[in-house]
């Protein structure tokens, strides 16, 4: 039964791109196009990500169908050792979300939903200077999550959330424990729970302020050590059941929409991530309660600002745009390959269309440039230039039961 | 609808921005040696230059040596070296691919090679000029012992004999145990000297690296022969003679010199006492100074633990072999049959070694200053990796560690830079160059480039197998340590 579920949700596993630390926050097209800038806005069931509160301004019942799809691209250059450019292997992730929303009675809204909002994947070449770093990181990451909304007054609604994870991780690289033989790889995967609460506070016809939170939690992933290359008797007494823990941030993210006008929208988020909580990457061989490699991360919060429009004068379609700013969670002194992070720049534009009363599309494009990143006091005396950028493009089906 | 109509133009204007350079910028940078012209390149040294590592001389070390990833960097062509084709000078330490018993890699020694097979495998030995690379496996910068009068007192001005195949430098020729052979095969014409090849070629480029031999022979001796470092002051003086003759060369070369790294941070002297513990019930191995008088140094967990596993004595690789060569009695168990001095740096030799590397360090780095020539500091770097203990230092991604075997650093023999610590060498050698001379030559990757062996010889070791010291083949280290200029039986 165990591995049947485990296999069910292997087939909604997303791949996840990089992105500030390992989120993925593009997770509702009509969010997306108004760059993420929704905590405050909230108004389709995506809200069951982006701000669970406000499903209770929702009426009836709601079915959100859609993807995202990240196509992203990086590269590292040390001119002072060489003039190549290594570039990541091309990846393409697909992240699909699935919501669903339900206004019962007594003013309590309900709402579920099966999304992947951590994500990561970084594949460079075997033998690329950096193999001793990384080689290779996939973190593939899926919430089921539960929402109970209440409305405690007629503009006021509060909700809690019950998150089921799943995440499976796989990392590869060159070993660094001294002696250990070639490649190393573990395989690994597990589960952890998170918990939140939202507000919703709609203070009049033209302004509504938004503030959700979502606690941490640790993605503890046991799977099997592998050591391939060199398979010495003694090299391969370090493979068996392995351990790494990958932790989650505590997130807030507070939200405001404002009507300028009876036709557009304009919003504006902050979000606050904890990624100060990722101090070390561990990889533990459980049989022999060793820790095989340890690497510093010491990641910094991020700050993030978002900024939003919509403009619905026109009678059927709905145009959106947006622009956000990410800061960097990892200084230079600690960056490394598997996840080369820097302060992000992203423009979005979108659509919805209503193809009848009951049902719309929303699609959005998302240009995402992380500035340059330009490492000269690498701990791992990894120093170069890392340059990355993504291309993210979603389309949501939202159908009104 | 004006902020909209606004807001929809600056989106759009930023992805049409974004779009426009969808490509990143390319800092590639073109290799340039500024004011060094590498086109005329010599480098002075000893066996570390000349690319000995796991107590040999063979064509593959010879080509991962510092002295030839620096012309590559330096785009240089024709660089030639006394390549020593196939196992060279014999004596290679290797790891046969087994395990001893106690899951402890098995190492075996290539043969050493008479002075006829040498010669043979000298196959550049026709090259009608001096070579490129003069590093020459036992140089020391000051001759040991009082030369008399019209003979030189340091390497650089020893002059090769007449028959071509030994050097002499006044009575008994170059130290006796030091003079190997290759100092023939690599100033070949009778007559000729390092510094009489230096004049003919006037190079543009020098790196001139000696001193270390002026410590490890005391040292790798365990203070016992010779009986002292070269003394300081006529360290100081010998390098600032050489000094000036370079410096006064008609081609007015580049120079780069390198310090000389703290000989009592090496696998050779550091692994034996770690190695013991835990295997001598006593928890003691006893030891004679040179005086006579018997001491002993506690190789127990609990001094393990506090950290002070060498402050009485530091036992050397040679000396693991004695302790287990015994058949009935081994050396160092007992009082009455204490380990000869040779196998250990007492405390006060320690103090002695370390003084020596400072001062000549000292002098390396004052006489450079004067001279206005870059310094590559490989004392400090070494240094660093040391003090990091398992954690070492890291290198372009990459771990080093100066443990035996398995820290990456250090060859088989324990003295002597593995490939990776010649790629290392190169390094520092780069930045002071690119730093002094306006130069960016490019750093050597370390992550195994084609033809070139960079991985860690300890790849194939597995965590918390060092190897045995117990084990080691003693003949090429002995024979190293007579190289060195140490005199052991």
């Amino acid at each position: 039964m165990k591995k049947t579920a485990a296999l069910l949700m292997a087939c909604l596993l997303p791949m996840g791109a990089m992105a500030g630390g390992f989120s993925i926050p593009e997770q509702g097209s009509k969010a997306a196009a108004m760059a993420g800038a929704f905590t405050g806005l909230a108004n389709d069931p995506s809200a069951i990500y982006f701000n669970p509160a406000g499903i209770s301004f929702i009426p009836g019942m709601n079915l959100t169908i859609g993807s995202t799809f990240v196509s992203p691209e990086s590269q590292f250059q040390n001119p002072s050792a060489s003039n190549t450019i290594y570039k990541q292997n091309d990846l393409f992730f697909v992240v699909p979300q699935l919501y669903f929303t339900y206004a019962w009675d007594y003013d309590l809204t309900f709402g579920a939903g099966v999304f992947a909002p951590y994500g990561l994947g970084t594949e460079w070449g075997k033998g690329w200077p950096g193999d001793y770093l990384s080689r290779e990181i996939h973190l593939q990451n899926v919430h089921v999550q539960g929402v109970v909304s209440y409305k405690l007054m007629e503009n006021l609604s509060v909700a809690g959330t019950f998150a089921w994870s799943y995440a499976n991780a796989k990392l590869l690289k060159k070993a660094e424990v001294a002696g250990l033989a070639g490649d190393v790889s573990l395989d690994g995967s597990g589960s952890g729970i998170h918990w939140g609460v939202s507000t919703l506070w709609k203070a009049s016809d033209m302004i509504s302020v938004g503030i959700s939170y979502k606690a941490a939690t640790d993605l503890e992933m046991t799977g099997d050590i592998e050591i391939s290359d060199a398979k010495t008797p003694a090299a391969l007494a370090n493979e068996g059941k392995g351990k790494v823990v990958l932790p989650l941030p505590s997130t807030l993210n507070v939200g405001v929409a404002v009507a300028v006008m009876p036709t557009l929208m304009i919003t504006a988020d902050y979000n606050w991530s904890e990624w100060s909580r990722y101090e070390k990457l561990e990889i533990e061989n459980t049989d022999q309660d060793k820790i095989l490699s340890s690497s510093p991360r010491n990641w910094k919060d991020t700050n993030t600002i978002r900024v939003g429009a919509e403009y619905t004068g026109l009678e059927v379609v709905s145009l959106r745009a947006g622009f956000l700013m990410d800061s960097d969670p990892v200084d230079t002194k600690y960056s490394e390959p598997s996840l080369p992070d820097a302060a992000r720049t992203g423009y979005t534009l979108g659509a919805g269309y209503n193809i009848t009363d009951a049902l719309t599309v929303d699609a959005y494009l998302l240009l995402l440039a992380w500035d340059e990143k330009k490492v000269t006091d690498n701990e791992f005396d990894f120093n170069g230039y890392y340059n990355t950028k993504a291309t993210l493009f979603g389309a949501h089906l939202t159908y009104k039961f | 609808m004006k902020n909209m109509t606004k807001f929809a133009y600056l989106s759009t204007f930023g992805i049409l921005v974004l779009a426009g350079c969808s490509d990143f910028e390319d800092h590639k940078k073109d290799v340039n040696t500024g004011s060094a012209d590498f086109s005329k390149y010599m480098a002075i040294g000893n066996s570390i230059t000349a690319g000995y590592q796991s107590g040999a001389l063979y064509e593959e070390a010879q080509r991962a040596g510092y002295t030839v990833l620096l012309a590559k960097s330096a785009g240089v062509s024709g660089f030639e070296i006394p390549t020593l084709s196939g196992e060279g000078t014999g004596g290679r330490l290797k790891w046969d691919g087994s395990f001893s018993p106690s899951g402890s890699p098995v190492l075996v020694a290539v043969p050493l090679a008479t002075s006829s097979e040498i010669f043979e495998r000298a196959i550049n030995k026709g090259l009608a000029r001096p070579y490129n690379n003069m590093g020459i496996p036992g140089s020391v910068l000051v001759i040991p012992g009082s030369a008399p009068l019209g003979y030189a007192t340091d390497f650089f001005d020893v002059k090769i004999n007449s028959t071509g195949t030994d050097a002499v430098v006044g009575p008994g020729g170059v130290g006796g145990s030091r003079n190997n052979g290759l100092f023939a095969l690599t100033l070949r014409s009778p007559g000729s000297s390092l510094w009489l090849s230096m004049k003919g070629y006037q190079p543009k480029v020098v790196s001139f690296w000696l001193g270390n031999n002026d410590v490890l022979g005391y040292a790798t001796s365990g203070g016992v022969s010779p009986s002292a470092p070269t003394d300081a002051s006529v360290f100081q003086t010998k390098y600032q003679q050489i000094a000036d003759s370079i410096s006064g060369l008609a081609s007015q070369p580049k120079v780069v010199v390198a310090t000389i790294p703290d000989v009592t941070s090496i696998p050779f002297f550091t692994t034996v006492n770690v190695s013991l513990v835990g295997k001598i019930p006593s928890g003691k191995i006893y030891y004679s100074h040179s005086s006579g008088s018997v001491d002993s140094i506690y190789v127990d967990a609990t001094t393990l633990a506090s950290g002070k596993i060498y402050n009485r004595g530091m036992i050397t690789l040679l000396g693991a072999s004695a302790i287990g060569n015994g058949t009935s009695t081994f050396a160092g168990l007992a009082k009455a049959v204490p380990l000869g001095s040779q196998y250990v740096l007492d405390p006060a030799e320690i103090v002695i070694a370390k003084t020596a590397v400072a001062q000549f360090n000292g002098s390396i780095k004052g006489i450079a200053a004067t001279k206005g020539w870059a310094v590559a500091d490989v004392s400090a770097e070494f240094t660093a990796v040391a003090a990091g203990g398992a954690n070492g230092k890291y290198y372009m991604g990459q771990k080093v560690t100066a443990a035996f075997i398995t820290g990456g650093l250090f060859s088989y023999d324990g003295v002597h830079p593995s490939s990776l610590g010649q790629a290392l060498i190169a390094n520092y050698f780069v930045q002071a160059i690119n730093a002094k001379y306006g130069a960016a030559l490019k750093q050597v990757e370390l992550n195994s480039p084609a033809g070139m062996k960079f991985g860690k010889i300890s790849a194939q070791i597995p965590d918390g197998k060092l190897i045995d010291p117990f084990t080691l083949p003693v003949e090429p280290l002995k024979n190293m340590v007579r190289l060195m200029g140490g005199e052991i039986e």
